[in-house]
């Protein structure tokens, strides 16, 4: 087995993802504005806000995945590109890895770089907290997109997947939405929760590669 | 075994004394169960009166929650491994009637909490949200099923979500004991327990004994179903063809 | 004789009304859609037997 293959899924992954227009810029619009949409629904209360500040960035995070998770698989599996990873001697659970990893790091680790911009917004104080938080939505994120890539491969071949995406994925994003919640709390049993969140995240990156590959293995029949 | 069972033919005959007979015991059960529940046993007034009786059925409902879950995740396992037909008509059947059950489940425990804590949702309360995330999961498997264009497809993508969501069970059911442990106010009575006395424990035990063989009478009745369904496609396509 | 709650009978009778009605639903649904499976293949079943005999 060569690593070329794998080498090259990530890279068209990389490449796919700033064709086509706004690139990934979108995501990161779609997570501004998702957020960005809360105050005017719940109010503009500066204590309530800095309170719910962080969990409204979770909850925007797991929705921007879950909006471009929706073609990264599914555009594969149309133009027959997906038939010709899987002939390679590469297996398809790192195929699929790799892939799910180049979209991370493109449309999912921007928002995370965004959060401490609009956790100012949620009127949190300047300090160090802003950037473990990034921190955490970062390891948080890629167990987001590796569980909704889950979802992406099941529903590969399923035209408008997106909510069918949507289902299958949530229950899956419980873990880490609740780790990475009390990672950000300051309450007695959260000293722990940064690496609950991390162990989660890394329960998700051994797990869900080999749900894809055979998932992505089953949209090529 | 699983392939003396594996056989529709064999699943078929078995199945036509098999489920009748659940459903005869099921009811004897069940009728028993209720009237002990609901007539005999005295109320209990350390856990807030007559309104412990909702658990009579509540806790069977839990009961199949988890084991109809564990059951559909086991057969996708099984016809994942050995591609046994029979396990893939089973998880199938599961699914819809495990949803049942799990709505049963949330709603009694509704029911239940209002009097008890005061309200409809208690979010601090790790197995109600358990049992609604595992709720979401059998949506998802039976959308999935629903959403392949082929038999085939349907049974292996049904697979990998149901096996991909019984790793994850434990993992959701443990972030949720810690988040709600953090609110440690809410006080959540447990009518499971060792000091739960005999009188409501027999009633209990056969009530749930009830809700599982009637559940695996409907299992095998829908099964029996998808077999008929699969063999008249067959005939119908053999029939289309010309042989 | 139905049984006489203290001031809890609501709760309890809604919930055993709840669950006769997803436990009937659900039974009623499976009895018959077992039915309508059963019929399509004794339908198709006759279909065979009457091509067979010309």
């Amino acid at each position: 087995m060569s690593p070329a293959p794998i080498l090259s899924a990530f890279r068209q992954a990389l490449g796919e993802a700033w064709a086509g227009g706004a690139g990934a810029l979108l995501p990161v619009g779609f997570f501004a504005g998702a957020a960005v949409l809360v105050p005017l629904g719940v109010g503009t209360d500066p204590e309530t806000l800095r309170t719910i500040g962080p969990g409204i960035l979770w909850v925007s995070l797991a929705l921007s995945s879950l909006v471009t998770l929706e073609r990264i698989f599914q555009a594969d599996a149309e133009d027959g590109s997906l038939d010709l990873w899987l002939q390679t001697s590469a297996p398809a659970a790192s195929i699929a890895a790799a892939k799910t990893f180049a979209h991370w790091l493109t449309a999912g680790l921007p928002l995370a770089l965004l959060s401490p911009f609009l956790l100012l917004m949620f009127q949190a104080q300047i300090g160090g907290a802003l950037l473990e938080n990034m921190l955490f939505y970062a390891i948080g994120g890629l167990a987001f997109y590796f569980w909704g890539g889950v979802g992406a491969a099941l529903a590969a071949t399923v035209r408008r997947g997106g909510l069918l995406i949507s289902l299958i994925a949530l229950p899956l994003y419980v873990p880490t939405a609740i780790f990475g919640a009390l990672a950000m709390g300051n309450g007695p049993s959260s000293a722990a929760a940064p690496l609950f969140l991390a162990a989660s995240t890394l329960f998700a990156l051994a797990v869900a590669p080999f749900a894809m590959g055979a998932a992505l293995r089953l949209a090529a029949d | 075994m699983f392939s003396w069972f594996a056989n529709p033919h064999r699943f078929l005959m078995l199945s036509s004394w098999l489920a009748p007979l659940f459903y005869a015991t099921a009811a004897l059960l069940i009728a028993w169960g209720l009237w002990q529940g609901l007539w005999v046993v005295p109320k209990d007034d350390y856990q807030g009166g007559d309104i412990m009786r909702v658990m009579f059925i509540h806790v069977p409902a839990a009961w199949l929650a988890m084991a109809s879950y564990l059951g559909m995740a086991v057969m996708s396992f099984v016809w994942f491994i050995w591609r046994h037909e029979v396990a893939d008509i089973a998880a199938k059947a599961i699914a819809p009637l495990g949803a049942t059950w799990t709505a049963l489940c949330l709603v009694t425990g509704a029911i239940w909490g209002k009097p008890t804590w005061g309200t409809w949702w208690q979010w601090d309360d790790a197995r109600m949200m358990s049992v609604l995330f595992m709720f979401f999961l059998f949506l998802g498997y039976m959308a999935l099923r629903a959403a392949m264009d082929t038999r085939q497809k349907a049974a292996r993508a049904g697979a990998i979500l149901a096996m991909v969501g019984a790793l994850n069970v434990p993992l959701i059911k443990f972030s949720v004991d810690l988040f709600t442990s953090l609110h440690q106010d809410a006080s959540v009575i447990t009518p499971e327990g060792p000091k739960m006395a005999a009188v409501y424990l027999w009633p209990l035990l056969i009530s749930s004994l009830g809700h599982s063989l009637l559940f695996a009478a409907l299992v095998m009745t829908l099964m029996r179903a998808e077999i008929w369904t699969r063999r008249a496609a067959q005939i119908r396509a053999r029939l289309m063809t010309g042989d | 004789m139905l049984p006489d709650f203290d001031s809890n009978a609501a709760f309890i009778w809604a919930s055993y009304s709840v669950g006769l009605l997803l436990i009937g639903g659900a039974m009623v649904s499976v009895m018959m859609k077992a039915r309508a499976a059963k019929m399509q293949l004794i339908r198709i079943e006759a279909r065979i037997r009457d091509q067979k005999r010309g």
